[in-house]
């Protein structure tokens, strides 16, 4: 059996002076802390076609998207903050919205069982 | 440059946005590094004034815009440094507009830019902290007591018409004999006036070439006359919202005070070779060892712009009309001296005192600082006699005793009378000058130790 590729990286933060363990296991808790619920509200959001909301929450979840590497949710979370914010092709959100909830969600997995946190 | 600790805030509601860079900052020990989630966390705060803030531009409960506002109203000292995951132009020149100093996208190369940012700043920071510190100095330096020695009466009205003067814009005319301190005067009243964070502007006019006076004053167009290869401001203009000191103003020649008049009227200036008008705010203190309403009736000087000038008149006393203010003043010098010359500190004995105050210092405070500073070298001991004091042979209006045998008793005696002699005989005005009791000038009066009319008998009977 092969071990699949890694959802994440921690090349960027590894990238940051004095990035040592403990700096690195610090911000991974931070992460799974929040951005496992951000995806949840974005859900909601979606749900509620509270676009204004979505277009926050994309925002605010895309810095972290791209700090921790989550190089398959790139073009993803863009997109949505886009639509959001223009409310153009809607029909597509909702779908652009539960890949990126699924994917945080086996992220956080990964970064939990990596870091036994 | 000292680099002083600088007080950061981090306003983001990203969590793990905020400890990264709050990691990040705090790698510099001299970075006191505060995070806030909210801005209602941080506004609470706010009044701590820190030197920066980086400011997430879309904050849950306010907007990056209010914010800013916010901030550059409350502590406008603060530099704000927007950090946005929106790349886009309009938003930050915009928020460059409103007072934000920085605007950073939130990307890989966000600590690299930020770090760049801050350095920058912390610079700038330093430079300001460093300006205000020297601002305060310089007012401390010019504190009118601090700066200007004495307790003789005359000086202390001196100091009530300065008071006067600082606490509004009026023009301030400045006269006495050269050496008496016009230009202290000139400098105490700027630095303790409204206008100090502005520039203070001397111009002597005296040592100017008259055909050079009104391009030093209003300032010329590049090629308005051979030599003139560039623009260049003139005084006026570099004392904008300052003061212009205009020192020896008798002295300006009668065509040029006609421009200058005009000026004054106006508030505007135009530099030579150049129709513009430019408008000024500049307070004008001139100064002159003349007497300038003597000039005006000689017509050397323009009576209308004598008026225009004289504002609040401030005469300067000759230092030998301020009795004991001279001891004081010279003991000032001779620390100074002995400070700045690595000396140890110098008193004067009883007689080199007496030497001083029975001089009459046609040079003033200047003269008395260079024979002070002779008498400091010429002394080998902690001590400054007589003999060190060296004073000027071409002067012959100093008093002498006649005798080195007087006791102290006839020597005083001798003083008073010479100061009595040569004040119409005026009890109190002496008393003041020489810092004794008005009654024991009239004691040693009725003791016949004292005469209050010359060659004659006395008046005065209790």
């Amino acid at each position: 059996m092969t071990d699949q590729p890694k959802l994440y990286s921690l090349q960027r933060l590894l990238e940051i002076d004095n990035a040592d363990d403990g700096f690195i296991r610090d911000i991974v808790s931070v992460f799974l802390n929040n951005v496992p619920a951000n995806a949840t509200e974005l859900v909601k959001a979606g749900d509620e076609k509270n676009w204004r909301s979505v277009y926050f929450i994309a925002h605010k979840m895309k810095a972290n998207i791209d700090l921790l590497c989550i190089n398959c949710l790139h073009q993803e979370i863009r997109e949505v903050e886009q639509m959001a914010k223009t409310q153009t092709n809607l029909h597509q959100i909702t779908d652009k919205i539960n890949f990126i909830y699924n994917i945080i969600q086996r992220t956080s997995a990964e970064m939990s069982n990596d870091f036994n946190l | 440059m000292k680099q002083e600790p600088i007080s950061i805030f981090i306003v983001e509601d990203d969590a793990v946005y905020c400890a990264v860079l709050g990691h990040f900052l705090s790698l510099n020990p001299d970075f006191r590094v505060k995070k806030f989630f909210t801005a209602r966390d941080f506004l609470n705060v706010l009044h701590e004034k820190p030197d920066i803030v980086t400011l997430d531009y879309s904050l849950p409960d306010t907007t990056g815009d209010s914010l800013l506002a916010q901030v550059k109203e409350i502590s406008p000292d603060t530099k704000v440094i927007i950090i946005s995951g929106q790349e886009d132009i309009k938003i930050a020149v915009d928020l460059f507009k409103k007072g934000a100093d920085d605007y950073i996208v939130k990307d890989g190369d966000t600590q690299e830019r930020l770090w760049l940012s801050i350095g920058h700043m912390r610079e700038n920071i330093a430079l300001k902290k460093e300006l205000a510190e020297l601002q305060l100095e310089v007012q401390k330096k010019y504190t009118f007591q601090k700066a200007i020695i004495g307790n003789s009466h005359t000086l202390k009205q001196v100091f009530s018409l300065m008071e006067k003067a600082t606490v509004t814009n009026i023009t301030v005319s400045v006269t006495g004999e050269t050496g008496t301190g016009k230009d202290l005067v000139a400098k105490s009243i700027h630095f303790n006036s409204a206008r100090k964070k502005f520039p203070f502007v001397p111009v002597n006019v005296a040592a100017i070439p008259r055909e050079l006076l009104e391009s030093e004053l209003f300032g010329h167009e590049k090629g308005s006359f051979t030599g003139a290869s560039t623009r260049r401001i003139g005084k006026f203009e570099e004392a904008h919202n300052g003061t212009l000191f205009l020192d020896e103003i008798g002295e300006m020649d009668i065509n040029m005070q006609a421009k200058l008049l005009r000026v004054l009227q106006e508030q505007e200036i135009s530099r030579v070779g150049s129709n513009e008008l430019i408008k000024i705010n500049v307070r004008i203190i001139a100064a002159t060892h003349r007497n300038l309403l003597d000039q005006v009736k000689k017509g050397k000087f323009r009576e209308d712009l004598y008026y225009r000038l004289l504002g609040l008149p401030i005469k300067l006393p000759p230092l030998r009309e301020r009795g004991s203010d001279i001891i004081l003043i010279a003991k000032h010098f001779t620390d100074l001296f002995c400070n700045d010359n690595n000396l140890p500190k110098k008193h004067f004995d009883v007689e080199a005192k007496k030497k001083l105050m029975l001089y009459s210092f046609p040079g003033n405070i200047r003269e008395l600082k260079s024979v002070v500073e002779l008498a400091c070298v010429m002394s080998d001991t902690e001590e400054i006699n007589a003999e060190h004091i060296e004073l000027s042979t071409h002067s012959n209006n100093h008093f002498t005793t006649g005798s080195d045998s007087l006791t102290l008793k006839q020597f005083t005696s001798q003083m008073i009378q010479h100061y009595l002699d040569t004040n119409n005989y005026d009890v109190l005005k002496v008393a003041d000058k020489l810092d004794v009791g008005k009654s024991t000038i009239y004691r040693m009066v009725n003791n016949n130790e004292l005469k209050l009319q010359r060659n004659g008998d006395n008046k005065f009977n209790d």
